[in-house]
């Protein structure tokens, strides 16, 4: 019952300005990482820097392979540093932490469980109570619109309404931070522009950190404060733009803006200029995945 | 919706959509019975053309009868059996080993899955034991069993078990390993303890896997107990099979293998009711 109330509050606070608590600081701090591909050892970062304050939805963007998907891992706790500091909040990160939640490109629903209980799974794995629970998931149900849904089963959704239960399941933790790795990257052209524009909704009134892994300029642009460029090998900051679009965001009328357009351009051509560069440096050979 | 309206609106309207989707489905019901009804008769008369082919071929000195019996004296003798009683002995000899032997074997097997499962480097090391141990021609054992542990029920079990135990083990490791890699990855970000792990994600994944085990781990059960029976038993239906055969009664001897395998079919159908019990547990 306090979790609603807390999340209620927030609703209200949030409609001006998120306060800071809500949401995470970080930084990375020249950060290197290393791992073996077969017995070839890469550099995924090298050199790597980038400080977001609290509150601010940060997209990463940039060619397949610049360490994008590592930097979420590094932020996760699930993979360590070689070298450099990763900070949340001030704190080094060394295991998963509690406020922080992470949602991968493939929805992760269990079929054997039912809509409700896999938004339950997150709340279950850190050990919250029954009860609470079913309560917590309930409400969050209802916010993506799936409340008369909670006892379905998986197999019966569209992808849509799977990829909305992944973000009440998500949401449900009340993180501090979310780690998005392509989340809307396999849906329908459709049904991505819906589900960006219903999440941009739910994550206008909570105003937590957010950091965006995407392939997709327009939806980087659509959904950020700042979109960060990054470069390949190793995986480096080549821009860091500032999106000054207005807040709440209303996505239908944003491909004609003339701002949207002229960020959309710039950083496509900032993209382009570096994929060339890539391809170029690898004898055109270079096509392989992240 | 909007088409349908209008069209309802003008003078040659088309079936009204309640009536249409009502023929659809009457249709569809229609089909299916018909479907079954081709199932059963093709069923009904696949059985009747062999045993029926069987009969005459016998009856018409083709097949010797002293070699193949005929349909006819199978029903005669397994109807002399039910009524006679003492063969019920034999069944329940049978039935309880196999149960014993499946029940201890599934939940041997699971176990040591598990573990090695969840212990990667002791599971490389033991490995190729597994493998040794597995390769074993089973009904081989039964005489080894015989002499350790008697005529008894033991030995029967022993076989049985040895056979299940492996099924079990091999089929709970594949399906611990069958994990989805997003769904791991997804609980580690979460923290999540191992034990939650095993029950929340590793055990739901490995059911079907352990479940498609059981099944063929029930006939399997069945096998071993009257293989055992066949080298030496004091009861059993593997016994009676061997006493009939020796004495050129082939009729009782089909009539014996009928009854084995409705007793390896009632333990199917026990593991499809754990079946379904364990799904609605599991599965919501």
């Amino acid at each position: 019952m306090s979790r609603l109330n807390v999340t209620d509050s927030r609703e209200m606070s949030a409609a001006d300005a998120p306060a800071a608590d809500i949401g995470a600081r970080i930084e990375l701090d020249s950060v290197a990482q290393v791992f073996m591909h077969g017995t070839e050892p890469v550099t995924a970062l090298w050199d790597f820097s980038l400080s977001i304050p609290a509150g601010q939805f940060v997209s990463l963007v940039g060619p397949s392979g610049c360490g994008k998907t590592t930097v979420l891992g590094l932020l996760s706790g699930l993979v360590a540093a070689s070298d450099g500091r990763v900070l949340v909040d001030g704190k080094q990160v060394t295991s998963p932490r509690r406020d922080v939640s992470y949602m991968f490109a493939r929805d992760c629903l269990m079929p054997w469980r039912s809509v409700r209980k896999n938004v339950e799974f997150g709340m279950q794995a850190r050990g919250v109570g029954k009860s609470e629970r079913r309560a917590v998931a309930d409400e969050w149900l209802e916010r993506v619109g799936l409340g008369a849904y909670g006892n379905s089963q998986i197999s019966k959704l569209s992808q849509g309404m799977r990829q909305r239960v992944a973000i009440a399941r998500t949401l449900a933790l009340t993180p501090r931070l979310i780690l998005m790795d392509e989340p809307f990257a396999a849906l329908d052209a459709q049904t991505r522009a819906f589900q960006q524009e219903h999440f941009t909704r739910l994550w206008e009134k909570l105003g937590c950190t957010v950091v965006f892994v995407t392939h997709d300029l327009t939806e980087a642009v659509r959904l950020s404060d700042r979109v960060v460029l990054m470069g390949s090998r190793p995986g480096r900051v080549l821009e860091d733009v500032q999106i000054d679009l207005p807040r709440p965001r209303r996505l239908a009328d944003d491909l004609s803006d003339a701002k949207f357009v002229e960020y959309h351009t710039y950083l496509a051509t900032r993209l382009a200029k570096e994929v060339h560069a890539n391809a170029r440096s690898a004898g055109g050979a270079d096509e392989d995945g992240e | 919706m909007a088409i349908s309206m209008t069209m309802r609106g003008t003078a040659q309207a088309p079936e009204p959509r309640a009536t249409l989707e009502q023929r659809t489905l009457l249709s569809l019901k229609k089909r299916r019975r018909l479907t079954a009804g081709q199932v059963w008769t093709l069923r009904v008369a696949s059985l009747v053309v062999v045993l029926g082919a069987w009969q005459l071929l016998v009856t018409f000195g083709v097949a010797d009868e002293l070699l193949v019996s005929k349909p006819s004296a199978i029903g005669a003798a397994l109807f002399d059996y039910l009524v006679g009683g003492s063969i019920y002995v034999d069944i329940l000899a049978t039935t309880v080993a196999a149960l014993l032997g499946l029940t201890i074997g599934t939940v041997l097997g699971i176990a040591i899955g598990v573990v090695l499962a969840k212990t990667p480097i002791f599971y490389r090391a033991v490995s190729p034991y597994v493998t040794i141990l597995n390769a074993m021609p089973r009904p081989a054992l039964a005489p080894i069993f015989l002499v350790w542990f008697g005529l008894g029920i033991e030995s029967k079990v022993f076989v049985s078990m040895s056979i299940v135990v492996f099924i079990l083990l091999l089929s709970t490791i594949a399906g611990i390993e069958a994990v989805d890699p997003d769904i791991g990855n997804l609980a580690s970000s979460l923290a999540i303890s191992p034990w939650r792990r095993f029950v929340m994600i590793e055990l739901p994944t490995s059911l079907p896997f352990i479940v498609a085990a059981l099944r063929l781990a029930s006939v399997y059960a069945v096998l071993g107990v009257i293989v055992t029976e066949m080298v030496a038993s004091y009861q059993g239906l593997g016994q009676q099979l061997v006493i009939a055969t020796a004495n050129f009664r082939m009729d009782r001897a089909f009539a014996v293998i009928f009854i084995a395998a409705c007793i390896a079919v009632l333990l199917s159908g026990i593991v499809s009711l754990l079946e379904r019990w364990l799904r609605r547990r599991w599965y919501q």
